[in-house]
Order: C-alpha cells, then structure tokens, then sequence
C-alpha cells in the first residue's frame, strides 16, 4: 500500500481524501501548510503526492517542483478548483501524473490514485 | 430550459466543437461564423458571461474572425490546421486521447479500445469516411453530442454519457487544451482550447447536478442557450461526420506473418493484430533471415506506424506554408509540374525499397535518366569493387563454420541485430573462433572481438594490401583456387611486389599509413592463412564512406581470393535467389522506357545523377525539380547546407514520405506513404538459403495515406501511362510475381517465407562459374566467370582496376587533416536507429535519443574537455554543437557521434521534448563533394577541430 501525502489548504478536502484512500489501505499524510509537507517529504518516501494547485503561500505547482527534487519518482496528482490553461501547461512541464478536478469525486479519486500507483514510470513530463 | 433544451443546447456546442477540430475549417463555416448572426450571440455572450476562460476564448475566436475577410481568415487557419494536427510544424497539438495516456507522442492505444467499446454499445461505429482516428478529440465531443441528443430525445439515463465525459474527455481534454494553446499560432486556436477546456470543465459540473438530482448553475444555462442559438446559425447540419449508425463486433486476434522493413535486413516478423490495432511484433519462428529474432527496431516498428507525428494526408505549400490538400489536388500539381520541364532536368531520389519495379518503371515511362537510390551514399565502393568482380556486393560471411573472421568497418551486432546471422557471429566467437575487427571505434562487435584493432581512418586499404602482400610473398595463398578461379593474379602480385611503381606494399610501407604495426599485420596474415579456408574478410560503410576506399574493397576482398574461400564452410558466401516473376502478367503489356541514356554527373568510373553535387547541378541548370521516395538526402546524402540550398532552388519538388523531414519540409507537396506494415511486397530473399519473403499488410492503410504503388500507378495515370500499371489490388501483382514459384499467395501467407534452396558450400563448382544459374538473381556478375582481382568495369574504362590503398585526399586536397582542423570525424550506427527514419518512434528515442561525441580520453585531456562538457566541432565548412562523450573506445585523433540526428521535426524538433536532440555530422561535410570513382560523399571523412564552449 502506498504512503501518500495530501496538502490542501481547505482542512476538509485533506480529511475527505484520507477518508477516501484509508479505507483503500493507503497510509495518507495530510497538511494544509506549504512548508510542513515539504519537511515532510524530506524525511520519509513518498509514493504519491495530491495536491491542490491554489495553496496559501505558494502555489501548488511550486510545492511539486520542490517536492520533485526531493523524491524524482514521486508520482503526482494535481487538485483544482477551476483547471485553467496556465496551471495545466505548468503541472504537464513538472511531470504532474493526473488532474482531479474539485469538488472531489470518490469514484474518480479512487480511480486516478490507483491508475497512478499501477502505472510503472511516471508519466512523461512535456514542456509546453 | 427545460431538461430537453438544455440537452439541444448541449448536443449543439459539442457539434459546433466537433466540427472546428475534426478538420480544417470550411471557408462556408467561416463565412458563416464571420456574418452578424452568430457574432451578434457571441458579443451578447461576452457581455455577460462569467465563465472566464469562455469568455476569453470566445474573444479569442472573435478577434481571428474580425481580423481579415472570410478567405484571409481561412487560409490563416488552414496553414495552422496543418501545423497543430496534419504534423506539418514540429510543434503539434496531437488530438488523441491515446497520447495522453503517457504523453507520448503514440496513437492506436488503450484508449482506442475503450472508445470502440463505447461507440459499439450505442449500436454505432466509427464512420469509414472519417479518416482520422477513433480518439480524435472531434470523434469523443460527436459521440457526446450523440449521447445529449438521445439524451433530449428519448428521455434515458446519462450514466453512460457522464462516465464517457469524466472517464475520457475529462481524462485528457486539459492536457490538449494546454497543448494546443501553447502551440497554436493565433488567437483562433487557443480561443478554442479555451473554450475547450471551459466547457468540459462545465459539463462536468453539470453531469454532478444531473446525477444528484440537483439545480444546474444557471449562469451555465444561460451559456448553452447562448451558444445554442448562436451555433443554430451556423446550420451545421443534422448528420454525423466521425460516427455511423450499427454497431460493429471487434475483429478477433489474428497473426500476420511478415517481415521487417525497417532497416531492410527483412527478418521475420509475426505481426498480432486485433481489431485492426498492432498490438506488437515478434520474430516469426523458423524464418531463415532472422530465426525468430527480431532487434529492437523491429519488435517496435509498430510505434512507427502508431507515430503520432505520421503525415495524414497530402500538402501543398503556399506561402511557404503547407496546407491540407486532396490526392486529386497534389498529384495534378505534381505532374503539372513535371510535364513542364523536359524529364532530364528530373531528379528521382528513393529509398531502399523493394516496389521499385514500379516506381522506377513510372519514372522510366515518364522518361528521367536521373534515378538514384541511397547506394552512392552507403556503400558504393564496396558494392563496385565486388560486383564486377564476382556474383555479389556483400558476401556474408558464414559464421557458423568460421574459424577466423576479419571484419574491416562493419559493426553487426548494431547493424544486423536482429538478423541470423549476428547470433551465428556470437555462437562463434563463444566457441572459440577468432574474430577481428579493425574500426577506429570500438563498435558493439570490437567489444566481442579477440582484437580490436583501432585504425586510421580511411587507411583500410593499406593495411589490406600489405596482409595480402604476407601471403603472396610467403606463397601461403591457395595456387589451385588461384590458377582455376581467378582473373588478374599476376598484375595484382606486380603491383604487391611493387614492380609496377616501385612502392612495395609491405607491413612496414601499410604501417606508417594506417598505424598499426608491421608485426600486426604479418602476423593476422599468417593467421589467416592458416586458418583458411575457414575464414572471410569483409567490410561495409565503416570503410566506404571514407573517399577512395573501392581499391581498398578491393583489396580486402582479394584476402578471400587468395586464401580461395569463396563458398567455403567458414568462408565468405555466394548469393542465389531464385527470381520472382514480373509482376506483369502475361497478357499485361509492359510500360515503355522513355529515358534517354544520358548521365547527369561523370566521376572516373561511377557515372549517372551523383545527389553529393546536388547543389552543384541545380546552379550549372542540369537539374529542375526532384521527386523524392522514402529518402531523406538532406540529411544523408552530403553537405547538409548545401542539399537543402539546391532544393530550395529548385522550380519544383515533391516528397512522398510517412514523416516531415528536413527533406519533406523543402517541398512544394508532399505525398502521404503508408508505412510498410500497411502495404504488402514479396521479395526474393538470401541468408545462406534462398527464400521468397512475404511483407504482408497488417493492416489497413492509416488516415488519408496509400501505399507506394497506389501513389506512382496515379501519377503513371496522370503522365498518359495508366494502362502500363494496370493491378486492381496488391494481391494482382503479388500472384503475378509468385508465378513461377512452388507456391502460390495463400500458402506463402500462411508461413510468411518459402525456402527455393538450402544452404550450400562450394555451389561455384557445381555452376562451373562464380554466377549463379539464370534461374537465380544475385547482387553482382563477374564475366570472366571467375573471381577477379582485376575489375573488368575499370580494364573497359582505361582505369586502375586493381586493389590498392589510395590517399583519401588524392582527388580532393583540401580533404587532408592539417594544423587547424587535425581530427577526423564520422558517424557511426547505433542499434536503436536506422538513419535517418526511425527518429519519430518514441520507444527508440527512449533508447537512444541523442548523439554525443566520441573523443578520445587523451585527445580530451589535452583539450581540457570532461565527460559531457558542451563543445563545439568544426570544419571548414560549417560547425556544430555537441556534447562531449570522453572514452577510450575511439583512436585518438578520431571523433565520431551516432548518424541520423539532427532532426528539424519530430521529437528532435519537437520543443515538448526538449530531452531529444543531436547534430547531423554531415553537415560539416564540404559541399558538392563525392568520391571520385564511387560518388560516395566522405561522410566519415570530415577534418575537423573540436573545442570545449
Ligand atoms: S535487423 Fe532489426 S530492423 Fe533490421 S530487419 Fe531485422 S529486426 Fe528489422
């Protein structure tokens, strides 16, 4: 089962997403501050990272850049509100894996988490 | 609205979606969205909608509609429509779902399945007259325009229709929509993306409402009555263009045997197609060519094919732009063209390729003496030195009885990878058989070689002449195999002994030229000797491409005829294929040869259309336009700059390709070819025993391509010679070609190959002549029946025929290395690519996806470059930029980077994969400039100087 790190700045879209992946037997580690997940993944393996691309002090495509430099085969799924053509072009050059659009559905999140954690490399990145 | 509108509405935006993608836009539709009516709405939209990125994109929309008139407006969009989707620019937005799965540059995938399986549960199937593919994104907003219309219309659930959204549309439409609006070119195109991206986005709120039961946002309401109403204006009709009516079962599993095309070795291939999807190829068992191997270019030829960056259908440029055009279109502005300038001032310049019995015909009809194919360019010298000389080009060497083999600028295990005969070379040299290669670069096979032996550049000969001066002089040749087999013995030992001009061709004299020692050579001589006549020489392109390397072929050959191992087990073999019949039937008459038999370039012995002086030809008025087939001389044929210069100089030319390449790109149309897994060939076919091949089509041909016959019986059509190439199906002239055969087309199908003949030594004893029986073709005729060491081509033409070394620079001085350029440079092939054609497959690109420069660990030291430092290499004629690979695997003085890069498109060019790229060697190459006797530009021949940036 993989270890998986949620960061939204709206505590309950974390709560809901550990909700939905611990009943899958994931171990999810959710945080609403930018910095406490990067010092989190510093310290231990990450599998997945899900998060939201508006944060409160950076945006969510910075926190995947640094989070990339620490764990490279980390796999990434992006989080949006409103997906908008500038934070897609920037999440496809990072390599981000997979979108889920909010509000959250269970069936997708579930689908794309498990689609991700299946598939062998990551995803390609492509600079656009 | 009431829950039926809406459903209208909706059904009405994704049509009008469907449509600006599917195709590029009508000039009728851009009039009409360009009137009042449908502005009106939009403007009214504008003003109030809230939807950011639907507004902007509508605004977008606008300001290309509004910047010109209707016909200004559409050619704009339609040179960006080929651009963006028909893979014209090298920045695409590829419309499939397929390549978004992995972003990979990949069409035919998973995706492709799970859309069938849609489509086939709404009792419909993909439109045949849709010629694109089943993902396309013009497909996927139909089929949702199918579901919201069932949906207004009979009332059922949406479940289908939503998961169809979310699962599919929803999984990728952001990433293209992003794609596209970092590629496109004007404000339409990523007006639509936005718009795009928006409305999915849209749709997808509005599939939670419906399925929840709960109100739609009204502001999006609002939206798709606007946009319903402006759509309506535009009368787009009620029929659908990607999807017809009946569902169609998939087709089952089925296993095409066939062949590999790819770099032509022709091992076989079993082809697993399901539901006319490759879904991968594997070596076909017992196939003497490969022996159910296949190298990795082969298990992956079906991604050239599935290449998301194929050309789909014919272009025209205007403008210096390409735009979409109909086959009737392209081909009557190609033959215009041609029949405007007298056929002698053609250039026809094709691939390797085993259809040339028909495009060459048509060629010949329409009546160019200027024909020529990549041989010049490969390896000529040594196809002249031993096609004359006895009955082949390239005699394998049979590996499996070897006892000692020598092979002088020839790497197997990257080049024939996937072939027979490199596990036989492997078994060998396990077993124990001494196997030698003299390369300046330690190739894959100097890396399984007992030696390795680094020599100078072009200096083959040398060394070659002085080992068989060790066995004449030492009297250690085969007498017998010399006085009954050979021609031309006694001038070649003159020569040797140096009585003809005085210059002795000892181990010393080869040693201060080729820089191995003396005692070296003598001794490989003297194990040679002993070893025959279990033992062959050999050598391909990494001796020919240097200048003056025919006497050295011929030199290194002669090794074979002295020792008299010709056929022997162990030996360099003789070629029989039996002949395919014509491919004309009996009471099918056979197009007339209207070629004068004029030759375009002289050289001392090769004469005819020389692609190296290209440049030269087209200012000195000698050539007018080019046709060009599956080949690439821009970048092989010689100086790059200068090639791509006499192209663009010339009044007319024309490409038939499966990818724009820095060829195809020069041209004024361009011809959509089918990859050879979607066309079928029969060939007649050698390795040890004689076989027929089938390459049989796997599948249908893809978008709006044909197969390389289809396109030349059209332009035969359209020159006044339609009744000379009369087939109806590639089956017609198939069967007439296996005629003669044991077996007719169905059986061959079943197997894939047919052994005529099993393998044996010593067949020239039998046949009482080097030739084979008239039967049998082979790649070479010697007329004195015997092996000779004198070529009888250059006795006829008053020119030195004998095997010696020459100076590479003796016809070409400023060839010679000197203080300011004192290294030499060349290309080498790697197993990943086979010239210049495979650099749109990604799998190979994965695997080799560029080229950095060998350079020698001394050489380096003392230029103060490090592994991977950025330099710059030099010639007199051009510089490039490279990064350094320092080894000790190339002889000092001695650089050299994998052939074929230097891509303008594809994913070399490409700025989304930005981890591609390399350089073109040749493009340091001195212009109009090709070997004297051969034609053979000096493309691992270039003097250069390297610097760290
Ligand atoms: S060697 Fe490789 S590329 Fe060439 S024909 Fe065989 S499998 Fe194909």
């Amino acid at each position: 089962m993989a270890e998986i790190l949620a960061l939204d700045d709206v505590q309950d879209a974390t709560i809901l997403i550990g909700k939905i992946l611990k009943k899958k037997g994931h171990t999810v580690h959710s945080f609403t501050e930018e910095d406490d997940a990067i010092a989190h993944a510093k310290a231990n393996k990450v599998d997945l990272a899900i998060l939201d691309i508006k944060l409160k002090k950076m945006s969510g495509i910075e926190v995947l850049s640094l989070l990339k430099e620490v764990q490279p085969a980390m796999k990434a799924i992006m989080l949006t509100g409103y997906p908008t053509v500038e934070t897609a072009r920037e999440a496809i050059s990072l390599g981000a894996d997979e979108y889920c659009v909010k509000p959250i559905d269970r069936d997708e999140l579930e689908e794309k988490v498990e689609k991700v954690l299946k598939s062998r490399g990551n995803k390609n990145a492509m600079s656009v | 609205m009431d829950a039926k509108a809406t459903n209208l509405a909706r059904a009405k935006v994704y049509q009008f979606l469907s449509t600006l993608y599917r195709d590029e836009i009508p000039l009728w539709l851009i009039e009409k969205m360009g009137e009042g009516d449908f502005l009106k709405h939009i403007k009214k939209l504008q003003e109030v909608c809230t939807i950011q990125d639907f507004c902007s994109g509508l605004g977008r929309m606008r300001t290309t509609l509004e910047s010109g008139s209707a016909a200004e407006v559409f050619n704009a969009l339609r040179y960006e429509y080929a651009d963006l989707f028909l893979n014209a620019g090298n920045n695409p937005a590829f419309p499939y779902e397929s390549c978004y799965t992995q972003r990979e540059p990949l069409v035919m995938q998973e995706p492709v399945v799970a859309m069938r399986a849609v489509v086939n549960k709404e009792g419909l199937h993909k439109n045949p007259d849709f010629h694109d593919l089943d993902d396309h994104i013009g497909a996927e907003l139909e089929l949702m325009r199918h579901f919201a219309e069932k949906a207004a219309y009979k009332e059922v659930s949406q479940d289908d229709e939503f998961n169809f959204l979310r699962n599919h549309l929803m999984g990728w439409v952001v990433e293209f929509s992003a794609v596209l609006t970092s590629a496109a070119q004007t404000e339409f195109y990523r007006g639509l993306a936005e718009i795009t991206m928006s409305f999915l986005f849209n749709e997808r709120m509005f599939s939670f409402a419906s399925l929840s039961g709960q109100q739609t946002d009204e502001s999006y309401l609002f939206i798709l009555e606007q946009m319903g109403r402006a759509v309506s204006v535009l009368e787009l009709g009620d029929e659908f263009a990607t999807l017809s009516e009946g569902a169609v079962a998939p087709e089952k599993l089925k296993e095409v045997k066939s062949h590999c095309f790819i770099c032509l070795g022709l091992c076989g291939q079993e082809i697993k197609v399901k539901d006319n999807i490759i879904t991968a190829c594997k070596g076909l068992a017992g196939d003497p060519k490969g022996g159910g191997r296949l190298c990795i270019k082969g298990a992956n030829a079906h991604n050239n094919t599935y290449s998301a960056y194929r050309l789909k259908s014919p272009l025209i440029k205007e403008n210096g732009r390409f735009r979409k055009a109909s086959w009737d279109e392209a081909l009557d502005l190609t033959v215009k063209s041609l029949q405007k300038i007298d056929p002698s001032e053609l250039g026809f310049h094709r691939g390797n390729d085993f259809n040339n019995w028909c495009h060459e015909a048509v060629m010949s009809a329409y009546g160019t003496p200027n024909k020529v194919t990549h041989r010049q360019m490969c390896d000529n010298p040594a196809r002249m030195a031993n096609e004359k000389n006895f009955s082949e080009k390239r005699p394998w060497i049979d590996y499996e009885h070897s006892e000692f083999i020598m092979l002088f600028g020839i790497n197997e295990l990257a080049t024939s990878a996937g072939q027979r005969k490199v596990s036989l070379l492997k078994n060998a040299v396990k077993r124990g058989a001494k196997l030698v290669v003299v390369d300046p670069r330690r190739s894959e096979t100097a890396k399984i070689a007992s030696e390795w032996i680094a020599i100078k550049p072009g200096t083959d000969g040398a060394m070659a002449m002085a080992m068989c001066y060790v066995l004449v002089k030492e009297e250690l040749y085969n007498k017998e195999f010399v006085e009954e087999w050979t021609y031309g013995f006694e001038p070649f030992k003159k020569r040797l002994m140096g009585e003809e001009d005085g210059i002795t061709r000892t181990p010393e004299w080869a040693a201060e030229i080729c820089g191995i020692s003396a005692g070296t050579i003598t001794r490989l001589a003297h194990e040679f000797a002993i070893a025959a006549p279990a033992v062959g020489t050999n050598n391909w392109t990494g001796v020919t491409q240097a200048p003056n390397t025919l006497h050295a072929t011929q030199a290194l050959i002669a090794m074979n005829g002295l020792m008299g191992t010709f056929d022997a087990p162990g030996g360099p073999s003789l070629i029989r294929k039996f002949k395919l019949a014509s491919p004309w039937g009996d009471d099918q008459s056979k197009p007339p040869n209207n070629a004068p038999k004029i030759k375009l370039d002289k050289g001392h012995l090769w004469s005819g259309w020389i692609p190296a002086y290209f440049e030269k030809d087209v200012d000195e008025g000698k050539l007018k336009a080019m046709l060009c087939y599956f080949g690439n001389p821009v970048m092989s044929c010689g100086s790059e700059p200068s090639i791509k210069r006499a192209i663009e100089k010339l009044d007319f030319s024309c490409s038939i390709d499966c990818f724009m390449s820095n060829t195809t790109e020069l041209c004024d149309v361009v011809l959509p070819d089918c990859t050879y897994l979607e066309q079928s060939r029969v060939v007649a076919d050698w390795m040890y025993e004689s076989f027929i091949s089938l390459f049989q089509r796997a599948i249908k041909p893809m978008y709006d391509t044909k197969s390389v016959v289809s396109i030349f019986q059209e332009i035969a059509k359209r020159l006044g010679f339609g009744e000379y190439f009369p087939w109806k199906s590639e089956d017609e002239f198939l069967e007439n070609q296996l005629r003669n055969q044991e077996i007719n087309l169905s059986e061959l199908r079943e197997n894939g190959y047919h052994i005529t003949d099993q393998h044996e030594f010593y067949k020239y004893k039998e046949w009482g002549s080097m030739n084979p029986p008239p039967e049998y073709g082979s790649s070479g005729n010697t007329k004195t029946g015997k092996y000779n060491f004198m070529n009888p081509l250059a006795e006829e033409n008053g020119v030195d025929g004998l095997p010696d070394y020459k100076d590479p620079w003796e016809d070409w001085p400023d060839l010679q290395p000197d203080d300011d350029h004192p290294m030499i440079l060349g290309f080498f092939r790697v197993l990943e690519h086979e010239h210049t054609s495979t650099f749109w497959n990604i799998s190979l690109m994965k695997a080799c996806g560029s080229n950095p420069v060998w350079i020698n660990y001394v050489d380096a030291k003392a230029l103060g470059i490090s592994q991977g430092d950025a330099v710059r290499i030099s010639s007199p004629w051009a510089s490039v930029e490279a990064v350094a690979n320092v080894t000790w695997g190339i002889r000092q003085g001695v650089l050299a980077a994998a052939g074929g890069f230097g891509h303008k498109y594809g994913l070399e060019g490409d700025p989304k994969y930005p981890q591609y790229g390399g350089f073109n060697t040749n493009v340091l190459l001195r212009p109009n400039t090709g070997c004297k006797w051969t034609a053979t530009p000096p493309l691992k021949y270039i003097k250069t100087r390297v610097e760290k940036i």
